[in-house]
């Protein structure tokens, strides 16, 4: 018996093919990347406020500590006993106080580490761009919902993938679960925003309940890439989000998107009441898309930015039934 | 924020003609810059918003940078600091007895067997081999595409006040063995130590002062499709050169005792020339030819990269169908043509071939014309990979 095999095709060599194209090309430029560039600082006087608040802190500061040494000196007065657990829980509550701010610090510069990270890829080289992805890959392995991915990504990736295919992999085996993960929690969210505000009963105690439930949302999307924002860190996400507004402007059009598509058929069933909480979730969404998209250590590439329709859809099916 | 360029010093090192280089781009039709043939330096103030400390105190940041730009042949001449003339030309008789180098230095090497190194040294006879051993060099270098190619000022001399200075080449001296006092070999040897003494040491110990980042071209694509000697001869010569690099880190006490090169970038030229989905490929090539003073580099804690790259990209990607299989090409518009042209450059392995790969060699690489641009300053020209390598090697100094 012979068996016939398909001879192995040849390796195409390089050549030159003719055209009937004529003309010198016309390369347009492409728009550079955002460079996030601080803008220029020009010397501004000192605000009141800040030197009146500097100028009070060290005053509780200043009280705090002669209360401690007072307190100390009392408790000696009384015993010596008494004087060394005095200072052993002084002690104590400095050594929280520190603990604190390391923890502070540490959320903070986890989240430098992400902006730093998502400044520097498009300007990457991309051999360079495999150690950039494998020190954003280092920030998410301490997180225990993404450990396995990070795990996962790891052992699929050679040392002879280039930079674009690390970043593949990564957006693949580690960010798309982490997407879908911050996802569920801004459907959750919303849902509870369009709870709120279908059962609040003054507005003022709905935009609290809002901005509370908005502010969880934050920090859950921001644990969620491995951020873990103390107070320092929300408060920088939350002045990242307020400057956001390249992105907002992304999302509303996405938001516009959703309202004309439903608006005509959905909107009109619904009641005033139910019109306002479908809005309030919306809202809810895509503060949510935006903290995905300052969190996250890598840009959303086109086509990852998830729709609103998708985050809010089912919630409205919901309300119908 | 901006950028301008200084005014050139007044000392040996003539300035880049930078403006009549793009005025020259940006005609119509457009001339490429002839190849650099002698040291020439730009200087250029670049001001930007410091995001370091610089930033707490308000202000703007000013760097300096200075630009060399050299031929790359010179390069080869590093090596031969660390070799005696003895060693030198043992090392290139035994390259040119071999492959396609052999047939090439038949008349040189004739000439030298009937002029032994031991007779007497005549300025004429050393005229003679000096010029055979320079046509030699430039038969391997148009013909056969090769590349380790010594002395590189051979071949690309630049301004040299004294022409006998060249006027030398190997000579057949055993291990140990001196040349005799009158003889040719040691005529020979007196003009290799003053070549040495006189154009290298005092180019490189220029170069060494002053320079701490490199960026190593390197036409991976030419050698790739010259052929497998021709691509082994590359290789050679990249490792030779390299292995005379110092690498290290940057250091007040570096600077002061001569700078080490602490960021280097080795870049695989005509980027443009590869279709997208292989730049990627040209680029893991270029890293895996250089890997082992990469490492050498990251010993000495300064940093190689390697990039794919292009100054002027000259071409956009598109698809074509060759013997019935898809493939990404580039079409651009030839140099002198008026036609359009598509061109597929092969498969870019990502490692060095193996002994299969090679077939027939292909030497016609086209040469582009530039896009259309314009001489303004500030209106940019399209390129590849060329911010990303700035940013690499300027990356530290704009922080």
């Amino acid at each position: 018996m012979t068996t016939e095999t398909e001879a192995p095709r040849e390796r195409l060599r390089p050549r030159i093919l003719e055209t009937e194209e004529t003309g010198r090309l016309e390369l347009i430029l492409q728009p550079p990347p955002e460079a996030h560039l601080p803008a220029p600082r020009t010397r501004r006087s000192r605000s009141p406020l800040r030197v009146a608040a500097a100028g009070l802190g060290i005053l509780v500061l200043g009280v705090i500590g002669i209360d401690f040494v007072q307190f100390i000196d009392g408790a000696f007065a009384h015993g010596a006993g008494l004087g060394i657990a005095a200072t052993a829980a002084v002690a104590a509550s400095c050594g929280g106080a520190v603990y604190w701010l390391g923890a502070e610090l540490r959320g903070l510069w986890r989240l430098r580490s992400a902006e730093r990270l998502r400044s520097l890829i498009p300007f990457t080289l991309t051999g360079e761009l495999k150690a950039e992805i494998d020190a954003a890959a280092a920030i998410l392995a301490a997180d225990p919902l993404l450990s396995e991915a990070v795990a996962r990504y790891r052992a699929v990736r050679e040392p002879h993938h280039s930079g674009r295919d690390a970043l593949e992999l990564f957006s693949r085996f580690v960010l798309a679960p982490a997407d879908r993960l911050a996802e569920a929690a801004i459907r959750r969210a919303a849902t509870q925003a369009f709870a709120i505000n279908a059962i609040s009963p003054t507005a003022l105690l709905d935009t609290l309940l809002f901005a509370a439930r908005a502010l969880r949302l934050i920090r859950e999307i921001a644990e969620i890439y491995g951020q873990r924002p103390g107070l320092a860190g929300t408060v920088h996400l939350l002045r990242r989000l307020a400057s956001g507004a390249g992105m907002v402007g992304a999302v509303d059009l996405a938001g516009g998107i959703l309202v004309q598509q439903l608006g005509g058929a959905v909107m009109e069933r619904l009641s005033a009441s139910a019109a306002e909480s479908a809005y309030a979730a919306q809202k809810m969404a895509r503060l949510g898309i935006i903290a995905m998209a300052l969190c996250r250590p890598i840009d959303f590439r086109p086509g990852e930015v998830p729709s609103l329709r998708s985050l809010v859809s089912g919630l409205l099916k919901a309300d119908r039934q | 924020m901006g950028a301008r360029l200084l005014a050139p010093e007044a000392d040996e090192v003539p300035p880049f003609p930078l403006e009549q280089t793009v005025a020259a781009l940006a005609a119509d039709p457009p001339h490429w810059p002839a190849s650099t043939t002698d040291l020439r330096r730009v200087r250029l103030v670049l001001r930007f918003s410091s995001a370091g400390l610089l930033r707490l105190l308000g202000g703007t940041a000013e760097l300096t940078v200075e630009l060399l730009d050299y031929p790359g042949e010179w390069l080869l001449d590093l090596p031969l600091l660390q070799q005696s003339y003895g060693d030198w030309s043992r090392a290139t008789f035994a390259l040119a007895r071999r492959g396609v180098r052999a047939p090439l230095a038949r008349d040189w090497l004739d000439f030298l067997a009937r002029h032994p190194a031991d007779r007497t040294g005549d300025p004429q006879t050393a005229l003679q081999a000096y010029e055979l051993y320079r046509d030699f060099l430039a038969a391997c270098r148009d013909r056969e595409q090769l590349s380790l190619l010594q002395p590189g000022r051979f071949l690309n001399p630049g301004q040299i006040a004294d022409p006998s200075l060249l006027q030398f080449c190997p000579m057949p001296l055993a291990i140990g063995a001196r040349a005799p006092p009158g003889s040719l070999a040691a005529l020979m040897e007196a003009r290799f130590e003053a070549y040495r003494r006189v154009i290298v040491q005092p180019f490189f110990t220029q170069l060494a002062r002053n320079v701490d980042r490199q960026i190593v071209l390197v036409d991976v694509l030419r050698a790739l499709n010259a052929g497998e000697e021709a691509f082994a001869d590359h290789r050679l010569a990249l490792d030779t050169i390299l292995a005379a690099f110092r690498f290290g880190r940057r250091s007040l006490l570096r600077r002061l005792f001569g700078a080490r090169i602490d960021r280097v970038l080795f870049a695989a030229t005509k980027a443009d020339h590869v279709p997208a989905l292989q730049r990627d490929h040209l680029e893991a090539l270029m890293a895996n030819l250089v890997e082992a003073p990469s490492l050498r580099a990251k010993a000495a804690r300064a940093r190689a990269a390697a990039a794919a790259l292009a100054s002027i990209r000259c071409t956009e990607d598109g698809t074509d169908v060759i013997d019935g299989r898809k493939v990404d090409i580039v079409v651009g518009l030839p140099e002198g043509g008026e036609r359009r042209i598509r061109f597929f450059p092969g498969i870019v392995p990502v490692t060095p071939p193996p002994t299969g790969f090679w077939g027939e060699r292909f030497t016609e690489f086209p040469v582009f014309q530039p896009p259309r641009i314009t001489s303004a300053a500030g209106d940019g020209i399209p390129h590849i990979n060329l911010d990303k390598a700035l940013d690499f090697l300027l990356e530290d100094a704009l922080a």
